[in-house]
């Protein structure tokens, strides 16, 4: 293909989402509840929750498939509220792929190009470079079930793309491929948003996917939002219990307050003495002395102590050895479970299940919620 | 069980040997050999030896227009039901697949119950409802819309109204479950992509569902073919089809060898236009 040849395509400029007070309710049950969001243009936004989250019906209302009971939905400038699907420009790939059976993979690209009164002419070329996009030149012939999974949804992230929408709607695209495919195909949706510079909303309750792929993730639970922010502040400041539990492994353990002053706050946790600041605290904590509350530590940001005075005192309970570290499950006297990363040691350091061992935990990456009521 | 197949295979061909399975058909194929093959296949040679060889009853069919203008009559109505049957039925299949819950059952329910009446109850409701004194006349007349009552019963129009409530069944049943088998994201595909509701279902649901309307439409059209019951009752002498013609020819002439002659060319006409449907409908079975 010559692309000097042919006029300059200009790449597609992301737009903007607004989605203001929206809510959905089915019946009696509330499917989104009061979402705000906005999304900037160009970002690759992920909603990540667990099913029945509210995520999925929020794309449906983005793409024109429901209608919100309630709230506006902008792109860019254009209120979409209630603008039919067909008017709205915005592209969307689905988790089983969604190709049309019937027509050859050149006839499902050309097929948004033909809905918009493109001749065939001028629709060819587009449907080449679409196809030179997602890496399968020469494929435009074959019908969709002569493809692999994996180039099917290719197909159909090139179709949703050819009309150059300045929005990219994402339905768990990667759900139905195996490990090794849905890594591959991660980098190359994260390629083509960076080369695109579309918005790209991507719905997934792989939140290993949403970490690695995400500027920003919004993730959801009983229709709301739980926390916006980025992979890094989702992970290392939670800001209620959902959201430390759902992103990555945490430990809690129950703490009670000893004391505080206009910036720290002292916290008894099981045996070790720890002072936090209070940008720790996720949500709004009740803070007084002889509270109690509800400590979140990673596993990374707990270590073993030789020391028995001021440490967490665990019956040890198995050690797994992962290569590049070493899981320990212990429990407190309290009856908390933890999981503690260790650094690899060719030594077991005399963790024998059923053994005591000493633990402390690093101040500074934890985070405090409040109690369960 | 020492030919089950691959493991993968869990259909319960799978797990029978291919003996039993033999045996399991044989009752059918034996009752299918004695009472079905058997009688046609004598019906069939009757017409060409009564008791010598002789080609008078096909002669006779070529030689008398009457015959094949029967012929043609039972070929055009069977087309016009076909027809009819798809227009009506495509959209009750289409409303069908899109319910759920009770009221997919109660559409379900609306299709299946004519289904499972006799159609020997249905074909006389006809009767009651178009005779000269029936409820549609009664209707007109009661609202001054007619002076006299029409001619509603034993006409053409009365077989192929009649015909097409009797089979429509048959029609809206393969399109509903092809068209269930169309997953519903297609559709929403089609929109997004910018296709409008009707585009989108021209361009993706009534292509996807053909093999249900071919399924639908062949099936309609051999029933008709070779209707009886509904023609008989509702046509009356005059509007005799192919199939009330042999039936005339036996039952009250018994001339068995001129109906062998006529049931052996329904045969030929149904098995031909068989062959030409699937020959021009072929194309769609490359998707």
């Amino acid at each position: 293909m010559n692309r000097a040849a042919g006029p300059a395509q200009a790449l597609p400029k992301g737009e903007g989402i607004t989605i203001a007070g929206v809510s959905k309710r089915f019946g009696a049950i509330v499917g989104v509840d009061h979402v705000d969001l906005d999304v900037r243009a160009g970002e690759f936004l992920s909603l990540l929750g667990p099913s029945g989250s509210g995520k999925t019906t929020l794309l449906m209302m983005l793409a024109g498939f429901e209608t919100p009971s309630s709230g506006t939905i902008a792109v860019g400038s254009r209120d979409l509220t209630h603008v039919p699907p067909n008017k709205r420009g915005i592209g969307m790939v689905f988790q089983r792929y969604a190709l049309f059976p019937h027509m050859s993979v050149a006839q499902n690209i050309a097929f948004p190009l033909k809905m918009r009164g493109i001749g065939k002419a001028e629709a060819e070329p587009l449907v080449e470079q679409a196809l030179a996009r997602v890496r399968l030149e020469g494929y435009g012939g074959r019908m969709p079930a002569q493809l692999s999974g994996g180039q099917q949804q290719r197909v159909a992230v090139a179709r949703a793309l050819v009309f150059q929408p300045p929005v990219l709607l994402m339905d768990e695209p990667l759900g139905a491929l195996d490990k090794k495919l849905r890594e591959e195909l991660q980098i190359e949706i994260k390629t083509l948003h960076e080369s695109l510079g579309i918005t790209i909303i991507y719905v997934t309750h792989d939140q290993e996917e949403a970490l690695t792929m995400s500027d920003r993730i919004a993730i959801m639970d009983k229709g709301r939002i739980q926390q916006l922010g980025s992979p890094v502040a989702l992970y290392h400041e939670p800001e209620n219990d959902f959201v430390a539990d759902f992103i990555g492994k945490m430990n809690f353990l129950p703490g009670t307050i000893t004391g505080q002053d206009g910036e720290r706050i002292a916290i008894d946790v099981s045996g070790q003495r720890v002072s936090v600041e209070r940008s720790q605290c996720g949500g709004r904590p009740h803070l007084a002395i002889g509270q109690a509350v509800r400590i979140a530590a990673r596993p990374e940001g707990i270590a073993l102590t030789d020391e028995s005075g001021d440490a967490i005192r665990v019956a040890v309970e198995t050690s797994i050895f992962l290569g590049s570290h070493r899981t320990l499950v212990a429990r407190t006297a309290d009856g908390a479970q933890l999981q503690v990363q260790l650094p690899s040691a060719k030594q077991d350091a005399g963790l024998e299940p059923r053994g005591t061992a000493f633990l402390r935990l690093d101040p500074g990456a934890l985070r405090v919620f409040a109690a369960e009521a | 069980m020492a030919d089950t197949t691959a493991a993968g295979d869990r259909s319960l061909a799978g797990q029978l040997s291919r003996r039993a399975s033999l045996a399991l058909a044989l009752p059918l194929v034996l009752l299918l050999g004695l009472a079905f093959l058997v009688p046609v296949a004598k019906l069939l040679a009757g017409s060409v030896f009564a008791p010598h060889p002789t080609a008078e009853h096909w002669w006779r069919i070529v030689q008398e227009p009457i015959f094949l203008r029967i012929l043609m009559r039972t070929v055009q109505t069977a087309a016009i039901v076909t027809v009819l049957a798809f227009l009506l039925g495509y959209p009750v299949a289409l409303v069908m697949s899109r319910q759920g819950g009770r009221s997919a059952v109660l559409v379900a329910a609306c299709v299946l119950i004519p289904l499972w009446t006799s159609v020997l109850v249905r074909s006389y409701a006809w009767i009651v409802l178009l005779q000269r004194t029936g409820v549609v006349n009664s209707m007109l007349l009661k609202w001054g819309l007619i002076d006299q009552p029409l001619r509603l019963i034993y006409t053409e129009g009365a077989v192929i109204v009649a015909m097409t409530h009797v089979l429509l069944p048959y029609m809206i049943l393969p399109i509903f479950s092809s068209l269930r088998s169309i997953p519903p994201e297609l559709d929403r595909a089609a929109r997004n992509l910018g296709a409008g509701a009707w585009t989108s279902f021209i361009a993706v649901t009534l292509p996807l569902s053909l093999p249900g309307v071919y399924a639908g439409a062949i099936m309609v059209f051999i029933l008709s073919l070779g209707f009886y019951v509904t023609p008989a009752l509702v046509g009356g002498p005059q509007n005799l089809t192919l199939a009330t013609l042999i039936g005339q020819q036996t039952t009250d002439l018994l001339n068995w060898p001129f109906s062998g002659a006529l049931a052996g060319l329904l045969l030929v006409v149904t098995l031909g236009l068989v062959a030409v449907f699937r020959r021009v409908l072929s194309f769609g079975k490359s998707m």
